[in-house]
């Protein structure tokens, strides 16, 4: 496609708002503005050209130009463009405005520049998101000069009440929910069964992984690093760690490797998905479903063990390609498991479906009508099954996806039943594009000749994860990235939640909760880990402790 | 002096039996999920073990194990009375009693919840309520049908009767309040979404829980034991065969009950007790018209 009467129309946009910069490398344009003119732009972006907020980036960039930045990424699919607005801020008086109002999905990502970094935004109500209440005031992890180790040593200041000043009677779902077995903390109000108002507090575990990869690790050690985001889709974060860096250093991945990245890839879409639907027919009681699912997921797990050496497909992406190579006898093998559980699955769907509570219980609940899904920029089977027509495979391809062909299933109406097909018609298609790569894998090599990333590029990468899409954000720096930023899809769904749950059954909130295929541990990104062992913080009298 | 000990026999199976067909359940239901599943005494050894935990009293309930140790005793004492009265008539009336009975266990049960502070055994409660309103009820409609159609109140009285389509139709609807009562899948809805609504034994553990998953077993057995008494004495006129038969057909259903959850999903309170009281309206008018068809 002749992208070049587009790039015009946004280059034009961007002289017309005046004092800023547009430039355009690959997929990406770049744009610097003046921060009294952020707000106008973004709501060209968001609402007249149809642009999808994928994230926004606090970036500390005192040592390098003496300011602080923040970037929004906004993401135009149907042209298949990343446009990221860069703002320079005052490191003095670190204040920007705000675009909350205008993108609703901006509100957690600029909560967590206010975090991490001190930015303060104008026009919007400040609170912590990410960071714990024993966090001193005035510290920002983010900042160049917090040591990555560093551990605080206060005094509890403040704490949230919960469940409190409300004439609604309160059921709390979490810290830990037992279908979901992940940290999280809901509280629903409820008159009868009714659900009329959901609170969600989150963040429990933030790992500071972004921290640890700019501070202590190389570029090839980050991609394990990003593996360990997910204890799902590992593997989809390294990826779009190791194309975010490829991009920025402008280095040509061979073929076959991009072939094996888009096949394991697909091998894990099918695992989470086969996954989730365990766990939905588990909600809805049907533990038959449940078992039988998880026993063909089994057959998955064994693929992905021939394929990588573990059955969590991890440690075989390296920024330039990857680490281990598809030899004949594992293409029959994978073809021959991939039709066992096409055929097993293909029954198994047919009698779920059949089970009258099922249907009766996914049809019309939680719904998410597609005007909401829209403002949020929800991502992946829960934009789809809302009618957004959005796939990054299809609309910003990567890997070796350009060369197959697949569906991309969406349904309009929004409720648990069709996010439950789209990951169903998921699978399927992923079988097909797995079986289409096997066929037509290139030779050659599977990792790039040399690996050269120069300082101070900039690379941003989105891969089409199980959940949506991945985003990350690079600045390079010197052996390791200066700025790295991950954003998960289950990020931007969570706050869809809130539009799901309200005037709902109690009854269906667990079902509708897990219907996002929410990932906590990749929305929080933690584990405190010094000199090999696991620590926990818990505060005490005289402040924070390590606790191991 | 061997429908003494036939009854003695009957009596302590009855208090023990229930908890090894619910490992019998989880057996079959493992197997149907391509499980190995726990080995069939594994019910009989997690209530042991729990009455060897420490006795943990739940805070502010003190009502709710009041109310839960009356009734395992109701409980027990309704399984006895059941059994001894199909072969010793008690009272004219057995067949009343052992309704009026089974109905005041009921309340028991669904109050227990509703006297704990605890969201969850109040949302557990109202459901169960939700449900007990139409199964409940429409099991005493239902036995109020019987007894016009019948005119028998005591298990010695079956021996008069001969089975007829509006007393199978009659009975089938009372089986399915069996199987509403023993609150598998769908209409397990006071203990569904375990986080949600756990029902009646958020705040039990240790012995106390012990106790309650004891007498929720013979609950289980009683609720597929009576229907099978009616149903059998519809062609069997001995007291012991009787007796005999409904303990057998009681372990068959038992294993059917599980099948037929292991294929279900699990209902919602807004949809169980509509979709139950069409069944039963539908079922309860046949058996009107076969009555007065005369078939």
């Amino acid at each position: 496609m002749d992208i070049s009467p587009i790039l015009k129309n946004y280059k034009k946009i961007v002289e017309s708002i005046g004092k800023s910069s547009f430039t355009h490398v690959g997929d990406t344009i770049y744009i610097i503005v003046e921060p009294n003119k952020l707000r106008e732009l973004a709501e060209i972006l968001y609402w007249k050209m149809n642009c999808y907020h994928r994230t926004c980036v606090g970036v500390d960039e005192r040592p390098l130009n003496g300011h602080f930045a923040l970037y929004h990424i906004f993401g135009d699919d149907t042209n298949g463009l990343h446009i990221v607005v860069k703002v320079y801020i005052d490191p003095e008086d670190p204040v920007v405005p705000s675009i909350t109002d205008i993108v609703p999905a901006a509100d957690w990502c600029e909560l967590e520049a206010y975090d991490l970094l001190g930015i303060k935004f104008s026009g919007r109500k400040l609170y912590r998101l990410v960071l714990p209440p024993t966090w001193p005031h005035g510290v920002y992890p983010l900042r160049k000069e917090t040591p990555y180790n560093y551990r605080p040593s206060v005094k509890i200041i403040s704490g949230e009440e919960i469940g409190e000043s409300h004439d609604k009677a309160v059921v709390p779902v979490g810290p830990y929910h037992p279908a979901l077995h992940e940290p999280e903390y809901f509280e629903l109000y409820v008159e009868g069964e009714r659900v009329v108002d959901v609170k969600y507090r989150g963040f429990h575990v933030h790992r500071g992984i972004e921290k640890l990869g700019e501070s202590r690790t190389t570029y090839q050690q980050v991609n394990f690093l990003a593996e360990r985001i997910c204890g799902i889709c590992g593997f989809e974060h390294s990826v779009c760690y190791a194309l975010a860096v490829e991009k920025a250093a402008k280095i040509d991945v061979p073929e076959r490797a991009q072939y094996i990245r888009s096949i394991v890839l697909e091998i894990e879409r099918i695992h989470s998905h086969l996954l989730w639907i365990g766990v939905a027919a588990h909600v809805l009681g049907y533990d038959t479903g449940f078992m039988h699912i998880w026993r063909i997921r089994e057959l998955v797990m064994y693929i992905a063990e021939k394929l990588t050496g573990s059955r969590k497909t991890y440690g075989i992406n390296l920024i330039g390609g990857v680490r281990k190579d598809i030899n004949e006898e594992k293409k029959k093998e994978v073809i021959e498991k991939l039709e066992i559980v096409e055929k097993d699955l293909k029954k198994l769907i047919d009698t779920m479906v059949s089970v009258p509570e099922l249907k009766k219980r996914l049809t019309g609940t939680g719904i998410l009508p597609k005007s909401e899904a829209r403002k949020l920029s929800v991502v992946g089977p829960t934009a789809r099954g809302s009618g957004l027509d959005r796939d990054i495979r299809r609309d910003l391809p990567y890997a070796a996806y350009s060369e197959i062909s697949f569906k991309v299933p969406v349904y309009s109406e929004g409720d648990n039943l069709a996010r439950f097909l789209v990951r169903v018609e998921e699978v399927f298609e992923s079988i097909s594009i797995v079986k289409q790569l096997l066929d037509q894998l290139p030779r050659g090599d599977i990792m790039a000749e040399s690996i050269e990333i120069p300082e101070r590029k900039m690379g941003v990468a989105a891969v089409e994860a199980p959940r949506g899409e991945d985003v990350h954000f690079i600045i390079t720096g010197r052996g390791k990235p200066y700025r790295w930023k991950v954003r998960a899809p289950t990020y931007n769904n969570i706050p869809a939640l809130k539009v799901m749950l309200r005037d709902q059954a109690l009854a269906d909130a667990p079902l509708t909760i897990a219907s996002i295929d929410p990932c906590f541990s990749c929305t929080d990104r933690i584990v405190v880990i010094k000199d090999g062992r696991r620590y926990k913080l818990i505060p005490n009298k005289g402040g924070v402790v390590l606790y191991g | 002096m061997i429908e003494h000990i036939v009854v003695s026999i009957i009596v302590v199976l009855s208090i023990i039996f229930p908890t090894i067909l619910d490992g019998v359940e989880r057996k079959i239901k493992a197997r149907i999920h391509s499980r190995i599943g726990p080995p069939i005494l594994q019910s009989w050894y997690d209530i042991i073990k729990l009455f060897g935990k420490e006795q943990v009293m739940p805070r502010n309930s003190l009502h709710a194990v009041m109310l839960l140790i009356l009734l395992t005793i109701t409980q027990v004492f309704l399984i006895v009375y059941t059994s001894v009265s199909i072969i010793f008539q008690i009272t004219q009336f057995d067949i009343v009693v052992i309704i009026a009975l089974f109905i005041i266990l009921q309340t028991i049960f669904i109050s227990i919840p509703l006297t704990i502070p605890n969201t969850f055994s109040v949302l557990g409660g109202s459901r169960e309520i939700a449900l007990t309103l139409v199964n409940e009820a429409l099991f005493i409609v239902i036995m109020g049908f019987f007894i016009y159609y019948t005119g028998i109140t005591s298990f010695k009285q079956l021996t008069q009767l001969s089975p007829t389509v509006y007393l199978l139709i009659l009975l089938l609807a009372l089986f399915i309040t069996g199987y509403v009562s023993s609150g598998r899948i769908p209409f397990d809805i006071a203990e569904a979404e375990p986080e949600l609504a756990s029902g009646l034994m958020i705040e039990f553990s240790g012995p106390i829980l012990g106790v309650f998953l004891l007498t929720f077993h013979i609950r289980r057995f009683f609720v597929k034991f009576f229907p099978s008494i009616l149903f059998l004495g519809l062609f069997i006129h001995t007291p012991i065969s009787l007796i005999i038969a409904g303990f057998i057909t009681t372990i068959i259903l038992w294993i059917i009950y599980a099948v037929i959850a292991a294929i279900l999903g699990r209902s919602r309170v807004d949809l169980a007790p509509i979709t139950l009281l069409k069944i039963y309206l539908v079922l309860i008018a046949l058996s009107i018209i076969g009555y007065y068809l005369k078939v």
